[in-house]
């Protein structure tokens, strides 16, 4: 069992309510311009998110997670943002949601807080320039879309990087804890547009020109936009999605109205489908409304081993969301599910991954064996799904994430065989 | 953009080639790469410009062609950072052949390099000099300029991160693990950039140290000789080896009474209780090594039994470790044991330790036998061994350029 079940009670578990919610919070800012059940809303310091109708007012300090073709207007309409998914997994960050705040404005036609995914945005103005201020980590771009119809995409994802180590923050030492890395892509779709960040201001337009710009929490934005000949594949709004996409974007649509109508039956039935494409996408909302606790409980009682593998996928990408995430996950592995705090590490740091260096030292993989048959379920199961990933060789060894004692010695035993104490794994032989 | 640096790399490649004593550079300097400057031109003695120069915001570039024995002459475009490139691209002057010892080492973004100021010569060494004058020229700019580009360093390190954990989660890593670190294929484009250097990850793990040794022990059996560096006794205690049971045996012979317990001997009852028992079997296995006889077959049957004893203690408290105090403490218990097994086995402690490097240290051309003999290959240093690698490197890289000059050329 994964463990991070029984996360159900006060604090990491948020259930999508149930029907439409009246208007709360911040003043209306802008007003969603795609169909009912493409937005979900949750007011500062709430725990539920409320699904939206069609032709909501959206309104400022809620944080609004988006399916992929949700759109809203400014106020004033100029300008249009749209939320994307990679249906395809081509895009250069691996986007599995959009979330994102908005605020009220002063100057500028639209005002948000990106916290991760992908956004379009678009001008309707019929002249002049429309601007927008999008903040992000500790960034605060002002973007100009010089012309009517300009178009520009920013993407933005979150991780920890191979070989992160996790530390209980120090109560004492507040702000020192580590950070996951962050990568955000500015691309002009079209048109032209100026970005003001910092002191530097920057004049960019779409393919063929100066269209790309990246950032990273690492060094900051290279105030240098990069020549594009043509609109990177995964950017191009004119690409044919694959047979896979297809079915992907396919099942987004029949979540959507499912959710329409009951929100909480939708995820329900969704996570209960014997589409694994059905089963990702409930998963992946559930890790978007922080639903931790209803996804452990999914993980523990996982009918196959890729609706368990892509849980674990979707938690590591909620911990690299942004700072502190990890953090919380830790103190609610304590304080609700009841772990001790070496188990609590330990499992945020199986989460965390390892690097090309530590698999260079044999006793890496001597102590990921050992964890093999460790009494906690989640600590097995999780050295279990790093293993096969290290060594695709294991792959042959059979698993079972809810498997017994007998069961987890059993598998430890083969690992042993196949990787004896103080060893490198063996090369994988290549078939040509 | 890696800035290339040139070191002794291309003097040697230079002395490879009987046709190229000395080669002609020609030279385009300014700062930075908005200021192209003038063309110069220079002769450069036979050992070219051996040293690296500290990262900073000058640049000039050089363009070089040489031949070699590998194959055609190698032509390519190398640029000089920081002070060098700025000394090169002002100053008129011909850089003499001098036998210079390695200066400054490029400044971390966190932390200067304190050789930076302390002089030109390392204390490790015995007969090198220094290049007053250029030495003088790097320690000016680098008080003034003690800035590091960090712009380059991580351009797509993010984002590749992010890409490789994504990568990872489908289970699309590279099937087989990353290969060990080790001599390199001994292309000459393997051996250049060990010359060079520029890696420091890769310096501090050994890994330009043990391409050079195979470089050596290729020229050596090509018929190189010639007078080698020594190291002293001081330098050799800030080396690590690996690489084989021997490697273990060795580092534990040298470091008995001294030897560094990882933290989970701290932490973990069982384990205290067992370290001094541990350290005196150490002492008891080691003494008589340490003087050129055997180790007492009791005391290392004594020695091997407390290993397995803490080996068992140590496994079912992994868990309750950090991981990488986990791996550690299993490491140096997989580490013990293997020793142990090298010291039950008079042929391979025959040599393996020689008492005489304690007192007068080794010379380079005798470490490379004995390394090459016991299979012993440099291990990754601690982080304020640097000043020690760096001698070493110097040294065997000194030691091939010796050696190759001294190789007949056939006719």
């Amino acid at each position: 069992m994964i463990g991070i079940r029984m996360l159900a009670s006060t604090g990491l578990l948020v259930f999508v309510s149930t029907g439409f919610a009246q208007d709360v919070g911040g003043a209306g800012v802008a007003q969603t311009t795609s169909a009912a059940a493409t937005f979900a809303a949750r007011t500062p310091g709430a725990r539920d998110f409320r699904i939206l109708p069609a032709g909501a007012e959206l309104k400022s300090g809620d944080l609004l997670v988006t399916l992929p073709g949700a759109s809203l207007e400014s106020k004033n309409r100029e300008v249009t943002l749209k939320s994307f998914a990679d249906y395809d997994g081509i895009s250069p960050l691996p986007i599995l949601e959009t979330a994102f705040t908005l605020h009220p404005v002063k100057d500028e036609d639209l005002s948000f807080t990106l916290d991760r995914g992908r956004v379009d945005l678009t001008s309707n103005k019929a002249e002049g320039a429309a601007t927008v201020v999008v903040k992000f980590w500790d960034q605060t771009w002002t973007i100009s879309l010089d012309d009517p119809g300009s178009r520009v995409a920013l993407e933005l994802c979150g991780r920890w990087p191979a070989g992160s180590r996790f530390r209980p923050q120090d109560p004492g030492k507040p702000g020192t804890a580590a950070r996951p890395v962050a990568s955000l892509v500015f691309l002009v779709l079209k048109g032209s547009a100026t970005v003001r960040l910092g002191d530097v201001t920057l004049g960019m337009k779409a393919p063929p020109g100066p269209a790309i710009l990246e950032w990273d929490s690492i060094t900051g934005a290279r105030p240098e936009p990069k020549k594009l000949e043509k609109l990177p594949v995964w950017a191009d709004p004119d690409t044919v999605l694959s047979e896979r996409g297809k079915k992907v974007a396919d099942a987004l649509e029949r979540f959507r109205v499912a959710r329409a109508e009951d929100p909480s039956a939708a995820v329900a039935k969704f996570l209960a489908s014997k589409d694994p494409v059905e089963q990702h996408v409930a998963l992946v909302t559930l890790g978007a409304c922080d639903e931790l606790g209803l996804l452990g409980k999914v993980l523990a009682e996982a009918k196959t081993l890729e609706e368990w593998d892509f849980g674990i996928t979707v938690i590591r990408h909620w911990l690299g969301r942004s700072p502190g995430q990890d953090q919380k996950f830790y103190e609610g592995l304590i304080a609700i599910r009841g772990y001790d705090k070496n188990q609590a590490r330990l499992i945020v740091q199986l989460l965390f991954g390892f690097s090309a260096e530590d698999l260079l030292i044999p006793e890496t993989f001597d102590v990921m064996i050992e964890y093999l048959r460790n009494e906690s379920p989640a600590i097995r199961n999780l050295a279990a799904w790093n293993m096969v990933r290290f060594v695709p060789q294991g792959k042959t060894i059979p698993y079972k994430p809810d498997g017994s004692k007998a069961d987890a010695e059993a598998c430890y035993q083969a690992w042993r065989k196949l990787i004896p104490s103080g060893a490198l794994p063996p090369r994988e032989e290549k078939n040509d | 953009m890696k800035c290339m640096v040139m070191t002794i790399a291309t003097a040697i490649l230079v002395l490879l080639t009987p046709a190229v004593s000395v080669a002609q550079l020609q030279m385009s300097g300014g700062f930075g790469a908005s200021f192209p400057g003038p063309i110069r031109s220079f002769p450069v003695g036979p050992l070219g410009v051996p040293f690296r120069a500290p990262s900073f915001h000058y640049n000039s570039s050089l363009n070089i062609r040489v031949g070699t024995p590998f194959g055609p002459s190698i032509g390519y475009r190398q640029r000089y950072t920081g002070a060098l490139g700025w000394y090169l691209s002002t100053h008129d002057t011909a850089l003499a052949p001098r036998y210079y010892t390695y200066p400054a080492r490029p400044p971390s973004y966190n932390t200067p390099s304190s050789f930076l100021r302390s002089g030109g010569n390392s204390g490790y060494m015995s007969g090198g000099a220094g290049n007053s004058q250029l030495f003088n020229a790097q320690t000016a700019l680098g008080r003034a300029q003690q800035q590091s580009s960090t712009n380059n360093q991580y351009s797509t390190g993010a984002r590749a991160a992010i890409a490789e954990q994504w990568d990872f989660e489908k289970g699309n890593r590279p099937a087989n693990a990353p290969a060990a670190p080790g001599p390199g294929s001994g292309l000459p484009q393997d051996l250049i950039a060990a010359l060079e250097a520029q890696d420091d990850d890769k310096l501090m793990s050994g890994e330009y140290l043990n391409r050079i040794g195979m470089a050596i022990g290729d020229a050596e059996k090509r018929g190189g000789r010639g007078p080698t560096p020594q190291f002293g006794p001081q330098l050799l205690e800030e080396i690590r080896f690996a690489g084989s049971p021997a490697a273990d045996a060795f580092m534990v012979i040298r470091r008995a009474g001294n030897l560094e317990f990882p933290s989970a001997f701290a932490s973990i009852p069982a384990l205290t209780a067992l370290q001094p028992a541990l350290e005196q079997d150490i002492v008891a296995v080691a003494s008589p090594v340490r003087i050129g006889k055997p180790a007492d077959p009791l005391k290392v049957a004594k020695f091997e039994a407390d290993v397995k004893k803490a080996q068992q203690a140590l496994t079912p408290e992994l868990a309750n470790l950090p991981f990488e105090e986990a791996v550690a403490a299993r490491r140096f218990l997989n580490q013990l044991d293997s020793a142990a097994k090298v010291l039950r086995d008079q042929r391979q402690v025959a040599g393996l330790f020689n008492p005489q490097w304690e007192t007068a240290g080794v010379s380079v051309e005798d470490l490379v036998k004995f390394m090459d003999k016991h299979k012993i290959r440099f291990g990754a240093g601690e982080a304020n061994a640097v000043e020690a690698y760096l001698a070493v490197h110097q040294g065997f890289s000194n030691y091939l350029f010796v050696l190759e000059q001294s190789i007949p050329q056939k006719k």
